[in-house]
């Protein structure tokens, strides 16, 4: 599990990094991606995004919810980790 | 499209109002008073309430005919007198519970009103930004700020409020608040705001001093609010554009009118072929506006999911035709459109009304950008494995499942079922755009985004449009003139070559439906309904 978290954290820290053109160890887990530029529209690209990585459906509003990359990850483990 | 009965109804009631009536009250900048009293006796609310809350909504474009009947006569008595309750009633249909739903339709049904107070002067369309607060305490929230530049703030019933309610920046920082005027206290009227066009709406303000809401006043749980909004607005970025074009379908007649009958050069005005390419033109615009805006409205309720592209989409193409259109016509008419009185005196005044149309309620950046960052997902995704067209899109007269509100989504996740319908001549385009979208970073595709960033949009609104167009042609039963391959001929060149005149015979042929049509006293619009709005000239 703990495994799995840090592979999702991985792959979001690199993909917010190229969302904002910064070197992934630039971003920090714990901020708000707002905080980074994103608005809130954009964002809300991160869920689509996401449900082509792991194949998932996600509610549109996940990025709303859990704005940083820790909370983004945390939820997604428990996602993935609850599919059939 | 038939028109639903109520429609014409409302349309017999209003009746021919002579241009002075009406221009006396926009000079006076007032609402027209007649107009009032007529709508309040139809019962105008409840063309706002959905049929599950009592009222008479049913479909989406139906509510567009009632209103364009209103628009075609004065479109500041059709925002003024009450569309305003319908951008406010849809945030309670999205996001209301039952008690609040409830109180919302009674409002409606017993011809009050419901201003939509989200907008700050300060911030004008970023609502993330918006600084009036409602402060939760043990009893409920404080609220306390200043609404400006909404419409009937000063009489309205209720107010849906849209405020901050954390301090803190992001898309959760905000709540939409349904409250009772009567109960809202230590509020401070602020002085209206005088208007070049609309001017009969009576747009106010409101400033709020600590006022206690209770807790129960909030729409959707605290946070929601930004959400709730941009689920409402799907809606009314789509309905609001539609009913503007009764004000060019009028201001076609005064054109036609006027041109008929206009003697120059040993003939009339309507013998010179330039007159006549032009009035082509804008009939093909009108329609081609019309057509768009009723496949968007068909999304609404056949493809919810998607439906906010197709209103974005909406809200950035159909001012555009509508505002260009009208602007030749000003052209055609010369110094008679810039009169204030006499046969073609309404003319300016429509002119003034439509401008609006632009720039209220949502602007067109803003609608780009909810479309920006949906690009490089619908390139990846949407364009190269298609959503299934729903049964019956284009059908424009095709049934329909009863409006609902609660199906919209803030993003369509890639899923375009319109892209699906994309015809064999423009996919070549359609290619060249996601080749450009799938370069995209999400970081080029905010507020900041370059104007070479924006014009993506444009690409895939047009896109969006010639499909309509097309489809709404080849799915008509052969009857009307959307039957008639003169008018997808026409539409697709006017797309095509936007400053190249029709073709000749392709004009005539154009001109030939618009001229019969104004001979028989039936509107320019896809319902060719009768009897029109002119004023002074219909036939009952």
């Amino acid at each position: 599990m703990a495994d799995d978290t840090r592979d999702v954290r991985a792959w979001l820290v690199e993909r917010v990094a190229t969302y904002l053109r910064r070197a992934p160890e630039d971003v920090d887990t714990s901020v708000a991606l707002t905080e980074y530029g994103l608005d809130s529209l954009t964002a809300l690209a991160l869920s689509a995004d996401l449900e082509d990585r792991y194949d998932l459906e996600l509610d549109p509003a996940l990025a709303w919810d859990h704005p940083t990359i820790d909370a983004l990850a945390a939820k997604l483990t428990e996602l993935i980790g609850a599919r059939p | 499209m038939t028109a639903p009965a109520r429609a014409d109804a409302l349309a017999r009631l209003l009746g021919a109002p002579p241009d002075a009536a009406v221009l006396d009250a926009d000079e006076r900048a007032e609402p027209w008073p007649e107009g009032e009293r007529i709508l309040a006796e139809y019962g105008l609310g409840a063309e706002f309430v959905p049929v599950a809350h009592g009222g008479r909504l049913d479909r989406f474009d139906h509510l567009v005919e009632v209103l364009r009947s209103v628009y075609r006569r004065d479109p500041a008595l059709g925002l003024g007198y009450g569309v305003g309750s319908f951008i406010a009633a849809a945030a309670v249909w999205t996001a209301g519970d039952e008690r609040q739903t409830a109180s919302a339709a009674r409002t409606l049904l017993s011809g009050g009103r419901i201003a939509a107070a989200f907008h700050e002067t300060a911030h004008g369309n970023d609502l993330a930004a918006v600084d009036c607060a409602a402060t939760p305490t043990p009893d409920g929230l404080l609220l306390h700020g200043r609404k400006e530049v909404v419409a009937n703030i000063g009489r309205a019933e209720a107010l849906v409020v849209f405020a901050r309610t954390d301090p803190r920046p992001g898309p959760r920082a905000h709540s939409l608040l349904l409250l009772d005027r009567a109960t809202v206290r230590d509020a401070t009227d602020l002085p209206r705001h005088a208007t070049t066009g609309m001017r009969g709406v009576l747009l106010g303000g409101l400033d709020f001093d600590h006022v206690p809401v209770p807790a129960d006043s909030v729409l959707g749980g605290l946070g929601t609010g930004l959400e709730t909004a941009l689920k409402a607005f799907q809606v009314t970025r789509a309905t609001l554009p539609a009913m503007a074009t009764g004000v060019l379908d009028t201001a076609l007649r005064i054109a036609v009118d006027h041109l008929s009958t206009r003697r120059l050069y040993g003939g009339t005005a309507l013998d010179l072929p330039h007159v006549r390419s032009v009035l082509a033109g804008v009939f093909t615009d009108l329609l081609r506006a019309e057509v768009f805006a009723a496949v968007a409205l068909r999304a609404l309720h056949l493809a919810p999911g998607s439906a906010g592209l197709y209103s974005a989409a909406v809200k950035i193409a159909v001012p555009r035709l509508l505002l260009d259109a009208v602007d030749r016509l000003a052209d055609l008419l010369g110094a008679h459109f810039y009169l204030r009185g006499g046969p073609s005196g309404l003319f300016q005044k429509l002119l003034r009304d439509l401008a609006p149309v632009g720039f209220g309620h949502v602007a067109r950046a803003a609608c780009q950008s909810t479309l920006l960052p949906q690009l490089p997902r619908l390139a990846a995704r949407g364009w190269t494995t298609p959503t299934p067209v729903p049964d019956g899109l284009f059908t424009l007269d095709g049934d329909l499942p009863p409006a609902a509100f609660d199906r919209f989504t803030l993003h369509a996740g890639g899923r375009d079922p319109l892209a699906a319908a994309v015809a064999d001549e423009d996919r070549p385009d359609l290619a060249d755009l996601a080749a450009s979208c799938a370069s995209l970073r999400p970081a080029d595709l905010g507020v900041t985004a370059t104007p070479a960033h924006y014009d993506l949009t444009t690409r895939y609104v047009r896109l969006l449009a010639r499909t309509t167009w097309r489809r709404a042609h080849l799915d008509h039963p052969a009857r009307g003139f959307l039957a008639d391959p003169a008018w997808s001929r026409a539409a697709l060149h006017r797309s095509d070559h936007p400053r190249v005149p029709l073709p000749e015979p392709l004009a005539e042929a154009v001109l030939g439906e618009l001229l019969e049509r104004h001979r028989a006293g039936r509107s320019f619009g896809l319902t060719a309904r009768t009897p029109t709005a002119r004023p002074d000239s219909r036939e009952e």
